[in-house]
Protein backbone atom coordinates (compact mmCIF):
# COMPACT_ATOMS: atom_id res chain seq x y z
CA UNK A 1 0.00 0.00 0.00
CA UNK A 2 2.79 2.65 1.23
CA UNK A 3 4.83 1.23 -2.72
CA UNK A 4 1.89 2.10 -4.46
CA UNK A 5 1.49 5.74 -2.76
CA UNK A 6 5.28 6.62 -3.51
CA UNK A 7 4.98 5.31 -6.87
CA UNK A 8 1.99 7.57 -7.86
CA UNK A 9 3.93 10.81 -6.07
CA UNK A 10 7.13 10.16 -8.58
CA UNK A 11 4.92 9.81 -11.27
CA UNK A 12 3.44 13.18 -10.41
CA UNK A 13 6.64 14.73 -10.14
CA UNK A 14 7.69 13.35 -13.15
CA UNK A 15 4.57 14.56 -15.25
CA UNK A 16 4.85 17.92 -13.31
CA UNK A 17 8.49 18.57 -14.05
CA UNK A 18 7.36 17.53 -18.13
CA UNK A 19 4.89 19.52 -18.10
CA UNK A 20 7.15 22.83 -16.62
CA UNK A 21 9.76 21.90 -19.44
CA UNK A 22 12.62 21.91 -17.02
CA UNK A 23 15.32 20.11 -17.61
CA UNK A 24 17.90 18.23 -15.43
CA UNK A 25 20.97 16.63 -17.55
CA UNK A 26 22.90 14.08 -15.57
CA UNK A 27 26.36 16.24 -15.71
CA UNK A 28 25.06 19.15 -13.79
CA UNK A 29 23.46 20.26 -10.64
CA UNK A 30 20.85 22.11 -12.54
CA UNK A 31 17.19 22.06 -13.62
CA UNK A 32 17.01 24.73 -16.52
CA UNK A 33 14.21 25.95 -18.40
CA UNK A 34 16.16 27.72 -21.23
CA UNK A 35 17.14 31.80 -20.33
CA UNK A 36 17.79 32.08 -16.72
CA UNK A 37 20.97 32.16 -15.78
CA UNK A 38 23.18 33.37 -12.34
CA UNK A 39 25.46 36.29 -13.18
CA UNK A 40 27.88 38.23 -10.82
CA UNK A 41 25.99 40.31 -8.08
CA UNK A 42 28.85 42.81 -7.71
CA UNK A 43 29.49 43.30 -11.40
CA UNK A 44 28.45 46.88 -12.52
CA UNK A 45 25.22 47.37 -14.12
CA UNK A 46 24.86 50.02 -17.29
CA UNK A 47 21.14 48.60 -18.31
CA UNK A 48 19.44 52.26 -17.37
CA UNK A 49 20.78 55.48 -15.76
CA UNK A 50 18.46 54.67 -12.93
CA UNK A 51 19.57 54.45 -9.46
CA UNK A 52 21.21 50.38 -9.46
CA UNK A 53 22.79 47.42 -7.67
CA UNK A 54 26.20 49.79 -8.25
CA UNK A 55 25.17 52.64 -7.33
CA UNK A 56 24.13 50.84 -3.67
CA UNK A 57 27.10 48.52 -3.50
CA UNK A 58 29.01 51.62 -3.88
CA UNK A 59 27.87 54.50 -1.70
CA UNK A 60 27.64 51.16 1.02
CA UNK A 61 31.30 50.59 0.56
CA UNK A 62 32.42 54.42 0.26
CA UNK A 63 30.59 55.23 3.57
CA UNK A 64 31.43 52.24 5.53
CA UNK A 65 35.03 52.68 4.89
CA UNK A 66 34.99 56.16 5.28
CA UNK A 67 33.21 56.35 8.76
CA UNK A 68 35.36 53.66 10.43
CA UNK A 69 38.45 56.27 9.75
CA UNK A 70 36.19 58.75 12.09
CA UNK A 71 37.99 60.06 15.25
CA UNK A 72 35.11 58.87 17.04
CA UNK A 73 35.16 55.34 15.78
CA UNK A 74 38.99 55.56 15.86
CA UNK A 75 38.85 56.29 19.95
CA UNK A 76 38.47 52.22 20.00
CA UNK A 77 34.84 52.20 22.05
CA UNK A 78 32.80 50.98 19.80
CA UNK A 79 30.27 53.67 20.42
CA UNK A 80 26.52 52.81 20.10
CA UNK A 81 24.96 54.14 16.71
CA UNK A 82 21.39 54.36 15.12
CA UNK A 83 20.46 54.09 11.82
CA UNK A 84 17.72 57.66 11.60
CA UNK A 85 16.31 58.50 8.16
CA UNK A 86 18.24 59.32 4.99
CA UNK A 87 15.79 61.12 2.78
CA UNK A 88 15.23 60.54 -0.64
CA UNK A 89 14.96 63.88 -2.33
CA UNK A 90 15.91 62.13 -5.97
CA UNK A 91 12.18 62.10 -8.43
CA UNK A 92 12.66 58.32 -8.74
CA UNK A 93 12.11 55.68 -6.17
CA UNK A 94 15.24 54.82 -4.61
CA UNK A 95 14.47 52.11 -0.92
CA UNK A 96 17.25 54.29 0.97
CA UNK A 97 16.62 51.74 3.90
CA UNK A 98 18.06 49.12 1.65
CA UNK A 99 21.34 51.42 1.64
CA UNK A 100 21.80 52.36 5.39
CA UNK A 101 20.94 48.21 5.97
CA UNK A 102 23.99 47.62 3.65
CA UNK A 103 26.28 50.51 5.49
CA UNK A 104 24.80 49.01 8.77
CA UNK A 105 25.87 45.76 7.68
CA UNK A 106 29.61 46.29 6.46
CA UNK A 107 29.89 48.39 9.59
CA UNK A 108 29.23 45.76 12.24
CA UNK A 109 30.86 43.30 10.56
CA UNK A 110 34.00 45.77 10.67
CA UNK A 111 33.54 45.55 14.40
CA UNK A 112 34.50 49.32 15.26
CA UNK A 113 30.68 50.29 16.04
CA UNK A 114 27.43 48.72 17.76
CA UNK A 115 23.95 49.70 16.40
CA UNK A 116 20.90 50.10 18.48
CA UNK A 117 17.44 49.14 17.09
CA UNK A 118 16.34 51.84 15.19
CA UNK A 119 13.21 53.47 14.73
CA UNK A 120 11.14 50.76 12.46
CA UNK A 121 12.81 48.01 14.59
CA UNK A 122 11.23 49.52 17.99
CA UNK A 123 8.11 47.95 18.01
CA UNK A 124 9.17 44.27 17.55
CA UNK A 125 12.07 44.94 19.79
CA UNK A 126 9.75 46.01 22.93
CA UNK A 127 6.76 43.64 22.06
CA UNK A 128 8.98 40.66 22.51
CA UNK A 129 10.24 42.61 26.02
CA UNK A 130 6.49 42.73 26.48
CA UNK A 131 5.58 39.17 25.81
CA UNK A 132 8.21 37.51 27.84
CA UNK A 133 7.88 39.71 30.77
CA UNK A 134 3.62 40.02 30.80
CA UNK A 135 2.14 36.59 28.97
CA UNK A 136 3.40 34.74 31.99
CA UNK A 137 4.42 31.85 29.51
CA UNK A 138 8.55 32.15 30.44
CA UNK A 139 11.06 30.81 33.47
CA UNK A 140 11.39 34.12 35.77
CA UNK A 141 15.12 33.70 35.04
CA UNK A 142 15.31 33.73 31.39
CA UNK A 143 12.53 37.06 31.61
CA UNK A 144 14.78 39.63 29.80
CA UNK A 145 14.53 42.85 31.77
CA UNK A 146 12.47 45.73 30.82
CA UNK A 147 14.73 49.31 31.20
CA UNK A 148 17.81 47.60 30.31
CA UNK A 149 17.96 48.82 26.60
CA UNK A 150 20.66 51.11 25.85
CA UNK A 151 20.63 54.87 24.58
CA UNK A 152 22.24 55.12 21.40
CA UNK A 153 25.54 57.74 21.37
CA UNK A 154 25.51 58.62 17.89
CA UNK A 155 22.23 58.92 15.13
CA UNK A 156 23.23 58.02 11.39
CA UNK A 157 21.45 60.08 8.96
CA UNK A 158 21.65 61.68 5.32
CA UNK A 159 20.21 62.72 2.34
CA UNK A 160 20.23 61.16 -1.52
CA UNK A 161 19.85 63.89 -4.28
CA UNK A 162 19.89 63.68 -7.87
CA UNK A 163 20.03 66.66 -10.91
CA UNK A 164 18.83 65.62 -14.16
CA UNK A 165 19.92 67.31 -17.25
CA UNK A 166 18.53 65.61 -21.12
CA UNK A 167 20.01 67.25 -24.06
CA UNK A 168 18.99 65.51 -27.57
CA UNK A 169 19.58 61.85 -27.00
CA UNK A 170 21.76 62.32 -23.65
CA UNK A 171 20.68 61.67 -20.52
CA UNK A 172 23.20 62.87 -17.79
CA UNK A 173 21.80 61.81 -14.38
CA UNK A 174 24.34 63.12 -11.05
CA UNK A 175 23.77 61.33 -7.72
CA UNK A 176 24.96 62.72 -4.33
CA UNK A 177 24.53 60.46 -0.98
CA UNK A 178 25.07 62.44 2.07
CA UNK A 179 25.88 60.84 5.01
CA UNK A 180 26.70 62.18 8.85
CA UNK A 181 26.92 60.91 12.06
CA UNK A 182 25.35 63.27 14.80
CA UNK A 183 26.04 62.87 18.74
CA UNK A 184 22.54 62.60 20.35
CA UNK A 185 23.31 63.85 23.45
CA UNK A 186 24.62 67.59 22.62
CA UNK A 187 23.87 67.44 18.73
CA UNK A 188 27.52 67.91 17.39
CA UNK A 189 27.87 66.16 13.89
CA UNK A 190 31.03 64.35 14.42
CA UNK A 191 31.36 62.61 10.86
CA UNK A 192 30.10 63.25 7.50
CA UNK A 193 30.54 62.70 4.30
CA UNK A 194 29.48 62.37 0.61
CA UNK A 195 29.57 60.11 -2.37
CA UNK A 196 28.92 61.50 -5.84
CA UNK A 197 27.96 59.62 -8.99
CA UNK A 198 27.59 60.56 -12.45
CA UNK A 199 25.64 58.32 -14.93
CA UNK A 200 25.70 59.34 -18.78
CA UNK A 201 23.83 58.02 -21.57
CA UNK A 202 22.95 58.04 -25.19
CA UNK A 203 20.82 56.06 -27.43
CA UNK B 1 61.26 39.80 -6.13
CA UNK B 2 64.28 37.77 -3.76
CA UNK B 3 63.08 35.98 -0.98
CA UNK B 4 64.81 38.82 1.05
CA UNK B 5 63.18 41.32 -0.72
CA UNK B 6 59.77 39.98 -0.24
CA UNK B 7 60.17 39.57 3.75
CA UNK B 8 61.43 42.64 3.90
CA UNK B 9 58.29 44.53 2.09
CA UNK B 10 55.72 42.58 4.12
CA UNK B 11 57.33 43.56 7.46
CA UNK B 12 57.40 46.72 6.03
CA UNK B 13 53.86 46.72 5.64
CA UNK B 14 52.94 45.41 8.47
CA UNK B 15 54.58 47.65 10.59
CA UNK B 16 53.17 50.85 8.56
CA UNK B 17 56.10 52.22 7.22
CA UNK B 18 56.34 50.33 3.97
CA UNK B 19 58.74 52.38 1.39
CA UNK B 20 57.23 55.40 -0.84
CA UNK B 21 56.43 52.74 -3.48
CA UNK B 22 56.85 48.85 -5.08
CA UNK B 23 58.83 48.28 -7.38
CA UNK B 24 58.22 47.09 -10.68
CA UNK B 25 57.96 43.25 -9.39
CA UNK B 26 56.75 44.50 -6.57
CA UNK B 27 53.77 45.82 -8.57
CA UNK B 28 53.47 42.58 -10.64
CA UNK B 29 52.88 40.28 -7.50
CA UNK B 30 49.86 43.12 -6.32
CA UNK B 31 47.81 43.48 -9.36
CA UNK B 32 46.13 40.88 -10.92
CA UNK B 33 44.92 41.57 -14.64
CA UNK B 34 41.72 39.99 -15.92
CA UNK B 35 41.18 40.74 -19.69
CA UNK B 36 43.56 42.93 -21.13
CA UNK B 37 44.84 45.67 -20.24
CA UNK B 38 45.77 47.66 -23.67
CA UNK B 39 47.45 51.05 -23.30
CA UNK B 40 46.97 51.38 -19.62
CA UNK B 41 49.76 51.28 -16.33
CA UNK B 42 49.88 50.83 -13.36
CA UNK B 43 52.55 53.09 -12.16
CA UNK B 44 53.10 52.82 -8.60
CA UNK B 45 51.17 50.92 -6.13
CA UNK B 46 51.65 52.18 -2.01
CA UNK B 47 50.64 50.47 1.09
CA UNK B 48 50.63 52.59 4.52
CA UNK B 49 48.66 51.41 7.82
CA UNK B 50 47.37 54.05 9.46
CA UNK B 51 44.88 53.71 12.57
CA UNK B 52 45.43 49.83 12.42
CA UNK B 53 43.23 50.12 8.69
CA UNK B 54 45.89 49.22 5.44
CA UNK B 55 45.56 51.78 2.78
CA UNK B 56 46.54 51.05 -0.74
CA UNK B 57 47.26 53.65 -3.29
CA UNK B 58 47.23 52.94 -6.83
CA UNK B 59 48.13 55.13 -9.48
CA UNK B 60 47.66 54.01 -13.17
CA UNK B 61 48.05 55.94 -16.83
CA UNK B 62 46.33 56.21 -19.64
CA UNK B 63 48.90 55.94 -22.46
CA UNK B 64 47.09 56.37 -25.65
CA UNK B 65 45.27 59.77 -26.33
CA UNK B 66 41.82 58.15 -25.84
CA UNK B 67 39.49 57.84 -23.15
CA UNK B 68 39.83 54.34 -21.39
CA UNK B 69 37.26 52.99 -18.56
CA UNK B 70 38.66 50.48 -16.52
CA UNK B 71 36.83 48.37 -13.98
CA UNK B 72 39.11 47.67 -10.38
CA UNK B 73 38.43 46.02 -6.99
CA UNK B 74 40.52 45.17 -4.59
CA UNK B 75 40.98 41.91 -2.49
CA UNK B 76 42.14 42.21 1.27
CA UNK B 77 43.59 39.14 2.40
CA UNK B 78 44.98 38.02 6.12
CA UNK B 79 48.49 37.36 7.09
CA UNK B 80 47.99 33.89 6.30
CA UNK B 81 46.86 34.71 2.39
CA UNK B 82 42.88 33.59 3.35
CA UNK B 83 40.74 36.34 2.02
CA UNK B 84 40.04 38.89 4.79
CA UNK B 85 36.68 40.52 3.29
CA UNK B 86 33.59 39.46 1.19
CA UNK B 87 34.33 40.27 -3.01
CA UNK B 88 34.00 44.04 -3.17
CA UNK B 89 31.60 45.65 -5.71
CA UNK B 90 33.50 46.44 -9.41
CA UNK B 91 33.92 49.60 -9.64
CA UNK B 92 34.35 52.06 -12.89
CA UNK B 93 37.29 54.33 -13.51
CA UNK B 94 37.75 56.70 -16.30
CA UNK B 95 40.93 57.49 -17.81
CA UNK B 96 40.74 60.61 -20.15
CA UNK B 97 43.67 60.27 -22.68
CA UNK B 98 47.36 60.18 -21.28
CA UNK B 99 45.68 61.02 -17.65
CA UNK B 100 47.43 59.94 -14.21
CA UNK B 101 44.60 59.07 -12.03
CA UNK B 102 45.35 58.09 -8.13
CA UNK B 103 42.97 55.40 -6.74
CA UNK B 104 43.06 55.62 -2.58
CA UNK B 105 41.03 52.59 -1.50
CA UNK B 106 41.24 51.54 2.82
CA UNK B 107 40.38 47.72 4.25
CA UNK B 108 36.99 47.52 5.29
CA UNK B 109 38.90 45.55 8.62
CA UNK B 110 42.03 45.54 10.65
CA UNK B 111 42.32 41.88 9.81
CA UNK B 112 43.68 42.75 5.99
CA UNK B 113 47.25 42.87 6.36
CA UNK B 114 48.15 42.06 2.38
CA UNK B 115 45.72 43.13 -0.89
CA UNK B 116 45.53 42.31 -4.88
CA UNK B 117 44.34 45.35 -7.17
CA UNK B 118 42.53 43.08 -9.54
CA UNK B 119 41.73 45.20 -13.00
CA UNK B 120 39.45 44.54 -15.75
CA UNK B 121 39.18 46.02 -19.15
CA UNK B 122 36.31 45.66 -21.58
CA UNK B 123 36.85 42.79 -24.10
CA UNK B 124 37.94 43.99 -27.18
CA UNK B 125 34.94 43.42 -29.28
CA UNK B 126 33.02 46.08 -26.70
CA UNK B 127 35.92 48.66 -26.93
CA UNK B 128 35.30 48.03 -31.00
CA UNK B 129 31.59 48.29 -30.57
CA UNK B 130 31.48 51.49 -28.22
CA UNK B 131 34.28 53.31 -30.71
CA UNK B 132 32.11 52.64 -33.50
CA UNK B 133 28.93 53.70 -32.29
CA UNK B 134 30.70 56.56 -30.63
CA UNK B 135 28.82 55.31 -27.25
CA UNK B 136 32.24 55.58 -24.83
CA UNK B 137 31.15 58.30 -22.32
CA UNK B 138 28.73 55.82 -21.36
CA UNK B 139 29.67 54.75 -17.70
Amino acid sequence: MKIKHVSISILALVAALSLSGCETTGSSPEVSGGNVKYGDSKAVETLTNEFGSTDLQTIAEAMSRSMVQSRVIIAGNRPLVTVSEVKNKTSEYIDTKSITDSIRAQLLKSGAVRFAVDIDAMKTQTDELMRQNNSGLYKKTTQKKVGNMQGADYRLEGNITSIVKRAGDVKDVYYKFSLQLVDIENGVIEWADEKDIRKTSGR
Amino acid sequence: MTPLFRVLAAVLLLVGIAGPAANAAGIEDKIEIMGQLKDVKVVEIQARVRNGLLFVQTEMENLSPNTQQVFYRIKWLEESGFQAWDDEAWKTLVLYGHQRQTLVSSAPTPMAKDFRVILHTKGKDQQETDRDTNTSFKY
